[in-house]
């Protein structure tokens, strides 16, 4: 018969707070984009659209103040416009960018736990499947935002300590904070609504494949039905496209083609609502495991 | 410290029409309990039952006073899993002390302990490197050093030894039997009886199709075995010679010769080892070498399930 000794002790340790143990799986998924191959150069890329305005914005400085015809005829480049600042983001410019982050880290964040059984190990530790959820998606929040957030305000900033006085400053502050916490907002939906993708599917390659479907399908169907039906807020169905509405909404501008703003925000609701009550079921823990 | 027992009470699992585990209770306490078993016969469902992740159909499975689903319970586990594919970029120690961050452990205390933990694997000196460059029994010791690095109180380790070397089983055995004899639960799961004979010394269970066929102390179950036939192979140079002499004796039932050897199947084991020593003992010297041809677990089986 063995004899076993009573000598053993839990490890003596205060647990961190919740949040505590949620910030390093999001900051593993932040990094996740440089761990790729060639993954700094693609980050790089996505910035392109916002370091182009840069240099415009550099190559410009004084042409505003000068020439005021200028800002007739290219009011889409004016710095003292929302357009200026969200044009690098929300439009097709911008949306190439956001494509190839979303698709290669926030679609795949959850699906290649996932397919590696890592769900496992997280489901056996003091962190709930909500909890891995958030740090993901936070993770992913702050990836899109270093672009989406905080390279416009960056672009900003720029564009008033180059300008010759308050004016520039004077001019977009009224809308800079809208604007800001419009893509802040547009950025954490498009994190979760990836993320919670991601969590669908079995497979990295099955969740960046239904997430292109997510953003360039609907996309796609929305512009043919829009055509078709002569009514400009089916175009809604796609959650980029409404998510781009509200960010115009928050910064008080008006694109010529416009949806109405509140459709714009039921449509992204709904998309989120649809996607994380999904995602919500697929992680449960017995069902990440079970299949 | 109070003993936490990790209970099966009538447990069956389905997914959706096939039967993974039928009716099993099992009962496992302080020290290491080695759950044995081939490919698909129930074991990684029983330690996913353990371990919270699975629901049984029927049956309770407790882990202290609580089903494993629950929070509190979870807080006494440490599971490694059979499977090795997550963050191959991680250097060894980066992945452990980022699990045990996600127990509740501060940044400096994860890293401390990840080390310690790797260290006493016999990883001291590749920690630092990436999990991408390891060998598959550097990443079994990773992913068990991530189970034992919060000193958990119940100790799931399904297939562990799977892709060790020599040297790298007899660190993680001594780890692991340490771990039992402090008093720690601990399941262990392998298709490889012997690799379990060492190690469990709080039991084996035999699990087969789903089923639980035995479970008792090796000892136990080495005295059932030695009670049924057994089939050796003799090696001799005169296979004939030994044949003769062999179906002369009571312990042998069956006899079948082979150009350099002599399968034989006996009545009882024990019996027939001592005539066997006998035979070989003797001036003649008929016999060059004897090997048990069904010691293995497929022969255990074999005798339980018939």
């Amino acid at each position: 018969m063995a004899i076993f000794e009573r000598g053993y002790r839990d490890l003596a340790y205060r647990p961190t707070a919740p949040f505590r143990r949620i910030w390093p799986i999001a900051r593993h998924e932040l990094a996740a984009i440089f761990r790729i191959r060639f993954g700094t150069v693609i980050f790089i890329v996505c910035l392109a659209p916002t370091i182009g305005s840069l240099i415009f914005l550099l190559a410009s400085a004084g042409i505003w103040e000068t020439e005021p015809r200028m800002r007739e005829r290219m009011a889409g480049f004016d710095p003292s416009l929302p357009s200026f600042f969200l044009r690098p983001i929300t439009s097709a410019l911008g949306f190439l960018p956001f494509l190839v982050l979303t698709t290669l880290v926030s679609a795949r964040a959850i699906a290649k736990d996932r397919a590696a059984g890592a769900l496992e190990i997280y489901w056996t530790r003091a962190i709930t499947p909500l909890g891995y959820f958030v740090g993901k998606v936070l993770g992913s929040f702050l990836l899109l935002a270093t672009v989406f957030v905080v390279a416009p305000f960056v672009l900003w900033l720029t564009s008033v300590l180059i300008a010759p006085d308050w004016g520039q400053f004077e001019a977009t502050i009224g809308f800079l904070p809208g604007m800001l916490l419009g893509l802040t907002v547009h950025a954490a939906a498009m994190a979760a609504l990836a993320v919670g993708v991601s969590a669908l599917a079995s497979t990295p390659n099955m969740a960046s494949i239904a997430w292109l479907f997510v953003v360039v399908g609907t996309g796609f169907v929305g512009q043919v039905l829009r055509r078709m039906l002569a009514e400009p807020w089916v175009a809604l169905i796609s959650p980029w496209s409404a998510a781009a509405r509200v960010v115009d909404w928050f910064a008080g501008w008006t694109p010529v083609v416009s949806y109405p703003p509140a459709a714009a925000g039921v449509a992204l609701a709904a998309a989120l609502a649809a996607v994380l009550g999904l995602a919500a079921r697929r992680l449960r823990v017995l069902e990440a495991v079970a299949t | 410290m109070s003993d936490v027992q990790l209970v099966f009470d009538a447990v069956s699992k389905w997914y959706g029409q096939v039967s993974a585990l039928t009716d099993v209770t099992l009962r496992c306490g302080p020290g290491v309990t080695g759950l044995v078993g081939r490919n698909g016969a129930g074991k990684s469902t029983l330690i996913k039952l353990a371990a919270g992740l699975l629901r049984p159909s029927t049956g309770t499975v407790l882990l202290g006073d609580a089903p494993p689903t629950r929070r509190a319970a979870r807080a006494l586990l440490g599971y490694c899993p059979d499977v090795d594919r997550f963050y191959e970029e991680m250097s060894g120690r980066a992945f452990v002390a980022w699990m045990l961050r996600l127990d509740g452990l501060s940044a400096r205390a994860a890293r401390e302990r990840a080390g310690e933990v790797l260290d006493q694997l016999g990883l001291g000196a590749a920690m630092h490197r990436r999990i991408a460059g390891y060998s598959k029994g550097m990443r079994q010791r990773v992913k068990l050093a991530q189970a034992l690095g919060k000193r958990p109180r119940v100790l799931l380790l399904d297939e562990p030894l799977t892709g060790l070397d020599p040297v790298a089983r007899h660190q993680v055995t001594d780890v692991v039997r340490q771990v039992g004899r402090e008093g720690a639960c601990v399941l262990v799961s392998s298709h490889v009886l012997h690799e379990l004979e060492n190690l469990a010394d709080a039991g084996i269970a035999l699990v087969h199709q789903g089923r639980l066929l035995a479970h008792g102390g090796v000892a136990e179950l080495r005295a059932q075995l030695s009670e049924r036939p057994h089939r050796l192979r003799l090696r001799t140079t005169r296979p004939r010679a030994l044949a003769a002499r062999l179906v002369e004796l009571d312990s042998v039932a069956r006899v079948a010769i082979g150009a350099r050897d002599v399968e034989v199947e006996t009545r009882a084991v024990a019996g027939a080892f001592a005539d066997l020593t006998r035979l070989g003992a003797s001036g003649e010297r008929l016999i060059d070498e004897l090997l048990p041809l069904d010691d293995d677990l497929e022969a255990v089986f074999g005798y339980l399930v018939s």
